[in-house]
Formats: C-alpha cells, sequence, structure tokens
C-alpha cells in the first residue's frame, strides 16, 4: 500500500535507511526541500498510480452478481457503497467485452491554451483515460 | 508550488529505470525508498531540471551494479545529481555514505 513515514523504535536504522534521512536533513537544512513537500509528493505517486480502486470496483463485480447489477444500473451508488466517493462526477459503467474498448476523452486541464500538443500529450495519464483521474 | 501531482514521465519512465510496481502501484520495501522517491523528484522540481538529468544518471547508477535493489541505487543517483549541481560537496557525500549520521 502507500509508503508512511516510518518509526520502528524498536531498532536502529539500517545503513541506507540511515543514509536517507541523513540527505533527507541535508536537503530541508539548505532550504531546497520541506518536509511537507516531499510528503505531498510521495503521497502523490503512492497513491495516484495504480487502479487499485477501479480494481476493487471490477473485483467486486466480477464475485458478486447483484453488485454487478448495481453498478451497471447506478455507477456512482455502487461505487460509493463500497467506500469511494467520486469527486463530483457521475459515473457511468459499461459492461465491456473482448470485442470493444473504450477510451475516455478526458476534459482539457484549465490553464493549458497555448500548449503544445506533445507538452499536453504529457499530462495525460493512463487514469485519465479510463475516467477515474481528473487532469 | 505543491508536490502532488504525478508527472507521466516520471510515472511512466520505462526500460531500466522503470519504477518498480505491482498491480499497477508503486511499491517501496521500506518507508525510506519512498522518501528517497520524493527527495529525487522534489529536488527536480524545486531546481526546474529536466526528469532526464535525473534518469540517466539512475540508469548508469543501476547499470553499475545491477545486482543493488532499485532504490538503493536511486538515491546513490540523487546524491550524485547534487554533488555534481553542487549542492552537496564531495566530502558531505563521503560523510553521508560512510557512516550512519550520530544519533542523539
Amino acid at each position: 500500500m502507500m509508503a508512511e513515514r516510518g518509526h520502528h523504535h524498536s531498532r536502529p536504522p539500517s545503513p541506507v535507511e540511515a543514509r536517507a534521512a541523513a540527505l533527507e536533513a541535508l536537503l530541508i537544512e539548505k532550504g531546497l526541500l520541506s518536509p511537507e513537500f516531499i510528503d505531498s509528493i510521495v503521497n502523490a505517486y503512492a497513491n495516484d498510480i495504480g487502479p487499485m480502486n477501479g480494481a476493487k470496483i471490477v473485483a467486486r463485480a466480477w464475485v458478486d452478481r447483484e453488485y454487478r447489477e448495481r453498478l451497471l444500473a447506478d455507477g456512482t451508488a455502487a461505487i460509493a457503497e463500497q467506500g469511494f466517493g467520486g469527486p463530483e462526477a457521475e459515473h457511468m459503467v459499461w459492461d465491456s467485452s473482448a470485442e470493444v474498448r473504450y477510451l475516455v476523452l478526458p476534459e482539457r486541464p484549465a490553464g493549458t491554451e497555448g500548449i503544445s500538443e506533445e507538452k499536453l500529450a504529457n499530462l495525460v495519464t493512463r487514469d485519465a483515460m479510463i475516467g477515474v483521474a481528473r487532469l | 508550488m505543491s508536490g502532488g501531482v504525478v508527472r507521466a514521465e516520471i510515472a511512466d519512465m520505462g526500460g531500466r529505470g522503470a519504477l518498480p510496481r505491482e498491480n499497477g502501484e508503486l511499491v517501496f520495501a521500506a518507508p525510506w525508498e519512498g522518501r528517497a522517491l520524493g527527495m529525487a523528484i522534489g529536488v527536480v522540481q524545486s531546481l526546474s531540471l529536466p526528469w532526464d538529468e535525473f534518469r540517466l544518471r539512475l540508469i548508469a547508477e543501476i547499470a553499475s551494479d545491477s545486482e543493488r535493489p532499485y532504490y538503493e541505487s536511486w538515491l546513490a543517483a540523487l546524491e550524485c545529481l547534487l554533488v555534481e549541481l553542487c549542492v552537496v560537496s564531495e566530502d558531505k557525500r563521503a560523510e553521508l555514505t560512510s557512516s550512519p549520521p550520530d544519533s542523539d
């Protein structure tokens, strides 16, 4: 799961762990980074990458026929039922098959006028193209 | 500036530098590995460097010792970058890599 700041009171840090901690302290001392800034990066990369939320919904639908029916009838409610709050969006769920592939065309992020097509492409994530992340 | 936005050029790095994943998610064997990830991305962002400045050093570190765990190469690449940018002195790096700092 996500990386949390570890506190292992019962044992001394390993050499590499101590080395990473010393480097972090140094970068903070130099004013290059703050602990909060590092936290925000770690949290984003640990939590916003990967299909886990969507995967859990899919797996539930595979194993629970009634849930699958609710999911197809009202995706927003069925996803909320699993504890995943949808960010002010309606969730539309399609029953996919081997013959059909879906691509979600994400909303273009605000403030990206005048950005080159190549740079725009770098903004697009896999999660945005499957409709589970907003850019 | 917030660091809370995943950059595709980092998340989707291919080849030898590719971030270790399991079922799509990043995997960290210990919390320090996550901190090392955050530090390198943070340094590159803070100094407005192209990601390749770090990525190419990471690939070189992995190539120099393919048995070494990924995030140890990552940490070495970050130290190398910081020394070359004169953010960290050679002496300081030697101190960091030789022994754990004194604990209080």
